[in-house]
């Protein structure tokens, strides 16, 4: 039973990855698409290696990522409405992107190449900042984290819409930003999310069953000699760097995060060890199925992804919600 | 030998004291049960106990270890902690909740659970009668059988010591007494017991000795007979009680 869930989930991983490299505003059937991977003389070898294979994959870390993070942080806070953005992540990268936005504008586009360095930066700052004002004593207590996560998404958020105001024009590409987008993304854009990606999973893989006993409760982690703060401190942090380094090339993608643990909690279960791998399988295919669509949809323009995982994930996890096995 | 000692113990959340001048010593292998009304300071003691709270002033040692300096893991292999309540708000299996009191003789990374870990754990369930509800979801048990899934968690952790919040808080008489019986099991095997009560009768049957707190303070301490008296607990209470001599098995119960 679990196996043939398991089984299918690969399978329709492998499928639906082709599915996405075919289609888009140049449609290539599957044999071309295979023939484009595995030969470098083939004619749509620009198309499916140099534009839809790095958007592909970066569709793929980036929901794999933010997926893993939420679980995680859904787990860590007791909480399901948390999602990877939770200690200001989002609203410090957007803020990082517009700043470079306005800073490009004044001072003639020369630096508007640094937009993703900025936002990173900014991400970390405030998720630095939220960690730090929740801090009490050498604990960092849940409620309290998630307060100061939420006044810093604030603060971060008016400051964004300040500077929009200040900036007035070449608004649209801060939109596309804010709405998230996987447009236009190339090798060299993948590296960082891949790598945070991997030291993130790979952490928290390893914490798993410390997860497990902070989602049973913290007090009873603590009674099994869990090191809890600790585990907070690395969790929240690798996953905000892993989540910072998707934004800041992605811009903002929501509800991916939030919503893909829950499904894979209902086909997977709730042990961590399952439910990080899980996360990160639906996630990826998740945001790589819709990038498709968004492609597609309103092709030649592009529908903002964001808009798109929602429109997708909604009836999906209320399928699951209905139909899902009634865990009590 | 001595197993917990408490001296000079003050706590506080703020500027007011919770326990005031707190001095217990309790030996290994003896049971000793904490009464007192709410907010007297029941829950705060064993907190600082199992170190999940650190004393204002003076100190709690657990076997020559201050709690809240011991290294995490070689504590929690010593002292083992049934608090009220246990919700996890997300699925888990019985079997994965017991799993968790494996945890402290386990790598802090990449943990993995083993045969031995497996073993424990249906010990564990055996001892409190749940081995049944193994593979079942933690959140369709009843209350009763989530208490006995609570406490089988923290024998899998397999310590020596072991502390219980109200052991038999939300339970009918009948799976009051099952609790019961387990404690009265572990404490025959040699394990120290330190028990939050709030029915007296039941600390009376089953410790060696009752410790009576009154506004976060000991009011009085010794064995059943001494301490359970009209008069200790109308101050302590402020009700009425008796005490009346079941004519049967001519044990003393406390009525209120």
């Amino acid at each position: 039973m679990k196996l043939g869930k398991w089984l299918a989930l690969t399978a329709t991983f492998v499928v639906l990855v082709l599915l996405c490299l075919s289609v888009g505003s140049v449609k290539v059937d599957f044999a071309d698409v295979l023939r484009a991977l595995f030969d470098q003389t083939s004619k749509h070898r620009s198309i499916v290696w140099g534009l839809r294979l790095p958007r592909v994959l970066m569709g793929l870390v980036a929901g794999a990522s933010l997926a893993a993070v939420g679980a995680a942080f859904q787990g860590l806070l007791r909480n399901p409405l948390v999602d990877p953005y939770l200690l200001g992540v989002s609203s410090g990268a957007s803020f990082g992107a517009v700043l470079s936005i306005y800073l490009a504008t004044m001072s003639g586009y020369r630096i508007l190449y640094r937009l993703p360095t900025f936002s990173f930066a900014f991400a970390m700052v405030a998720s630095l900042t939220a960690i730090v004002l929740a801090k009490k004593n050498g604990t960092v207590p849940i409620v309290e984290l998630i307060l100061s996560g939420v006044m810093v998404s604030v603060l971060f958020s008016s400051a964004t819409i300040t500077l929009l105001m200040l900036i007035r024009r070449n608004i649209t590409h801060a939109y596309v930003w804010l709405f998230g987008s996987l447009s236009g993304m190339t090798w060299d854009d993948l590296l960082s999310p891949f790598i945070f990606f991997l030291i993130f999973f790979l952490v928290s893989l390893g914490l798993s069953q410390q997860l497990n006993a902070m989602a049973i409760g913290e007090v009873q982690a603590k009674i099994s000699g869990v090191n809890t703060e600790f585990v907070k401190l690395i969790i929240y942090s690798l996953g905000s760097l892993a989540a910072a380094s998707v934004v800041s090339k992605t811009g903002v993608i929501g509800f991916v995060g939030l919503i893909t643990p829950h499904m894979a909690r209902r086909l997977f279960g709730s042990d961590h060890k399952v439910l990080l791998i899980s996360s990160a399988l639906v996630g990826a295919i998740l945001l790589c199925v819709c990038d498709a669509i968004a492609r597609v949809m309103v092709s030649p323009s592009e529908m903002p992804i964001g808009v798109v995982t929602a429109f997708v994930g909604v009836p999906v996890m209320l399928v699951l919600l209905k139909k899902g096995e009634n865990h009590g | 030998m001595v197993e917990i000692i408490l001296k000079n113990v003050d706590f506080g959340y703020t500027d007011d004291l919770v326990l005031k001048s707190i001095n217990l010593q309790i030996d290994k292998g003896e049971f000793v049960s904490l009464i007192g009304p709410n907010g007297s300071g029941k829950t705060t003691l064993l907190k600082l106990v199992a170190g999940l709270l650190k004393p204002t002033r003076g100190t709690v040692m657990v076997r020559g270890m201050d709690p809240s300096k011991a290294r995490k893991k070689h504590f929690a292999r010593i002292v083992g902690f049934v608090t009220e309540d246990l919700n996890p708000i997300y699925p888990f299996r019985v079997k994965q909740i017991v799993l968790t009191g494996r945890l402290p003789y386990k790598s802090s990374f990449f943990a993995s659970w083993d045969e031995l870990d497996f073993q424990k754990v249906k010990e564990a369930l055996v001892k409190v009668d749940a081995l049944g509800y193994l593979d079942r979801y933690f959140n369709q048990l009843s209350a009763g059988e989530k208490k006995r899934v609570s406490i089988a968690r923290i024998l899998a952790q397999d310590t020596p010591v072991l502390l219980f919040d109200e052991p038999t808080a939300h339970l009918d008489p009948g799976h009051a007494v099952e609790v019961l019986e387990i404690m009265k099991k572990l404490h025959a095997e040699g394990r120290t017991i330190l028990a939050a009560f709030h029915e007296i009768n039941f600390a009376a049957r089953l410790s060696d000795r009752i410790v009576m707190m009154k506004e976060g303070k000991i009011f009085a301490e010794g064995k059943a007979e001494e301490v359970l008296t009209e008069e200790n607990l109308e101050q302590v209470y402020n009700t009425c009680f008796r005490i009346i001599r079941d004519p049967l098995s001519g044990l003393a119960y406390v009525v209120y």
